[in-house]
């Protein structure tokens, strides 16, 4: 291998710095004593861990959000790997349309004009604020769970379901019992994905959320707004510390990371 | 008798475009049939439409009498061995070769009886439990053909099931192949593009260009006698050139190729008129240097060799265009040569074109 000179390290240091540096602050700071957001702070506490446990609207929005994200992520699954196997394994008319909309996540945000609408059929039909969040979210995470799940399948040998099908499995019983056990980590890494997608989004949330109903990141924006304490920052520590914690685990059973 | 029969097939990957357009085809019970050609040929989707993968827009498929033409592939009793082996990643061995069987719901004990013995017929009896990535290709491949023959199909699809083995067991396993074959008097059909395993293997050979088929022979016939240019090229009958027929009897041809007058063999069943053009093809191997050495002498001057190992390859400029020639010897002299080919070796086939009646 080749020896990496001064100049690697130095931009390998100013990338980790750019990407870790915001975390740092917020995870240091959320130990601060004092009632104002301080880095690094003076002396050290643990009240405002007590205090986002103590504060009533938070846990119910944390609730709220897993709910729609664990609600959203199993439907956008169950859509999307139909959907992805239909991508990968057929050709059909409009198919590249289809692939260059999945391809990239990115292009999303535009349906957040969607949503908007949808805001305006909640609102008019009586909707329930939950099940609106719930199709929003879904909308959202089907794009994200079809590309990791096609991503899986592309890299399965289409003749393996061929073969299964000579050998007497009709095509759905070879998808389930040959395709489906071949692409676990794929599913699970596609659902891990949309979860952490739906429990951290604004945009959309901001546009469903109603009377009563707010998700977590909502909720933490509203905080924000009136208090400076670093109720958020603790509250930030917490929720790196569990995704952290999800990814690690499931990393570590299955090769999760390679999918993503 | 024929067991299965292909039709008037017309089959391929866009309506517009078939890739088969009325492939007739007929193979006997415990025959083994190769389809040989070159990429793009046509064999695999003769052997996908077989399977049943792709569904064959006219003709009929018969196997054993039966029309398949419109049975679903799962419902076909015909086994597949594929190039890449497409065993199951996440079952072993035991489990792989189990699951036709448990897809025809075959009680414990029969499946585990049966299992045993596929895997004890392809040498891997004692590898039940482990995974494919544990095993070698050639390994693989034994595995892949025990999950195939268990189910006993009433036919065996092979898709170039050798190519990805290196060539030494590649060699082993046409051996191997072969006699599994008699033993259990399967029917095969066998698509390759490697000419020297169809000869190896089969019963008969179907080379296919372009869709179409070019000739049926038995290996003898389609090796020595080629009765299209493109069977003769594909087989290896790399020298060429152009004459005119002066007379024909039966087999035994006299053409004339500028100034020379050469004896030559046709095995087509047309007759050819005199004074018709023609293709004359010779392989490399079968003539002979440097000494006028027979009827067939052609005058040549050494251009350059190339050392093989085993033989030499001369390349010569003669009157009739440039000739490659293999010897088993290097020669003591290039200064004068002479090319030497034997009347039974060398092969007259129709120019491209022209209509006989």
């Amino acid at each position: 291998m080749k020896k990496r000179g001064p100049f690697s390290y130095l931009t390998l240091a100013l990338a980790l710095l750019f990407l870790l540096g915001p975390f740092v602050v917020i995870f240091v700071a959320s130990f601060g004593e004092k009632r104002t957001l301080a880095f690094p702070p003076e002396s050290w506490s643990l009240v405002w861990f007590e205090k986002v446990f103590a504060t009533h609207s938070f846990l119910e929005a944390f609730q709220t959000s897993l709910v729609i994200a664990a609600e959203s992520s199993l439907t956008a699954l169950l859509l999307g790997i139909p959907a992805a196997y239909a991508l990968v394994r057929f050709k059909f008319p409009g198919q590249n349309a289809l692939e260059i909309v999945f391809a990239s996540p990115a292009i999303v945000p535009g349906l957040v004009v969607g949503l908007a609408l949808l805001r305006y059929f909640v609102l008019v039909s009586g909707l329930p604020v939950m099940t609106g969040l719930y199709l929003g979210h879904t909308a959202i995470l089907f794009p994200y769970t079809v590309r990791v799940v096609s991503g899986s399948l592309r890299n399965l040998d289409p003749s393996i379901e061929a073969a299964a099908v000579s050998l007497g499995a009709s095509r759905l019983r070879s998808f389930m019992a040959v395709v489906l056990p071949n692409i676990r980590s794929g599913i699970l890494a596609a659902f891990i994905l949309a979860f952490i997608t739906s429990f951290n989004n604004v945009p959309i949330s901001l546009f469903l959320t109603g009377p009563g109903v707010t998700t977590l990141p909502i909720r933490m924006m509203l905080y924000w707004e009136y208090n400076f304490d670093p109720t958020i920052a603790a509250l930030s520590t917490l929720l790196i510390v569990m995704t952290v914690l999800v990814v690690q685990s499931m990393e570590r059973v299955l090769n999760v990371s390679a999918h993503m | 008798m024929s067991f299965l029969k292909l039709e008037n097939v017309v089959a391929g990957y866009e309506k517009k475009h078939p890739i088969l357009t009325g492939f007739n085809l007929t193979i006997a019970q415990g025959e083994l049939v190769s389809l040989l050609g070159p990429s793009g040929c046509g064999k695999t989707t003769t052997l996908r439409t077989v399977a049943g993968f792709l569904q064959a827009t006219e003709g009929r498929i018969l196997i054993g009498g039966q029309d398949y033409t419109r049975r679903p592939p799962h419902k076909r009793n015909i086994g597949l061995v594929f190039q890449n082996y497409a065993l199951f990643p996440h079952l072993n061995v035991f489990r792989n070769v189990a699951f036709g069987l448990r897809m025809r719901r075959r009680p414990r004990a029969e499946i585990r009886e049966r299992v045993l013995t596929a895997l004890e017929r392809v040498g891997m009896a004692g590898f039940e439990e482990r995974l494919p990535a544990q095993l070698s290709g050639g390994q693989q491949q034994r595995v892949a053909l025990a999950r195939a023959i268990v189910i006993e199909p009433d036919l065996l699809l092979l898709d170039e099931p050798l190519s990805n083995l290196d060539a030494k067991l590649r060699v082993e396993m046409r051996a191997e192949l072969r006699r599994l074959q008699k033993d259990l008097g399967i029917t095969m059909l066998y698509v390759t593009h490697d000419q020297a395993e169809a000869l190896s293997l089969s019963d008969r050979i179907v080379v296919m260009n372009s869709g179409q088929i070019e000739q049926i022979g038995v290996p003898r016939e389609i090796y020595n006698r080629p009765q299209t240019a493109f069977v003769a090229r594909f087989m290896g009958f790399d020298n060429h050139f152009a004459a005119q027929v002066s007379a024909h009897k039966g087999e035994r041809v006299t053409v004339q190729a500028g100034a020379l007058t050469l004896e030559a063999t046709y095995g087509g069943t047309e007759t050819l008129r005199v004074g018709e053009t023609v293709d004359v093809f010779f392989r490399p191997t079968q003539a002979r240097l440097p000494h006028q050495d027979g009827p067939n002498t052609i005058p040549a001057t050494f251009e350059f060799l190339t050392f093989q190992g085993d033989t030499v390859q001369y390349f010569v400029e003669t009157a009739l265009g440039r000739f490659n020639v293999i010897t088993p010897e290097e020669l003591a002299s290039t200064d004068t040569l002479h090319v030497s080919i034997a009347p039974e070796r060398l092969i007259v086939i129709p120019h491209e074109g022209t209509t006989h009646v």
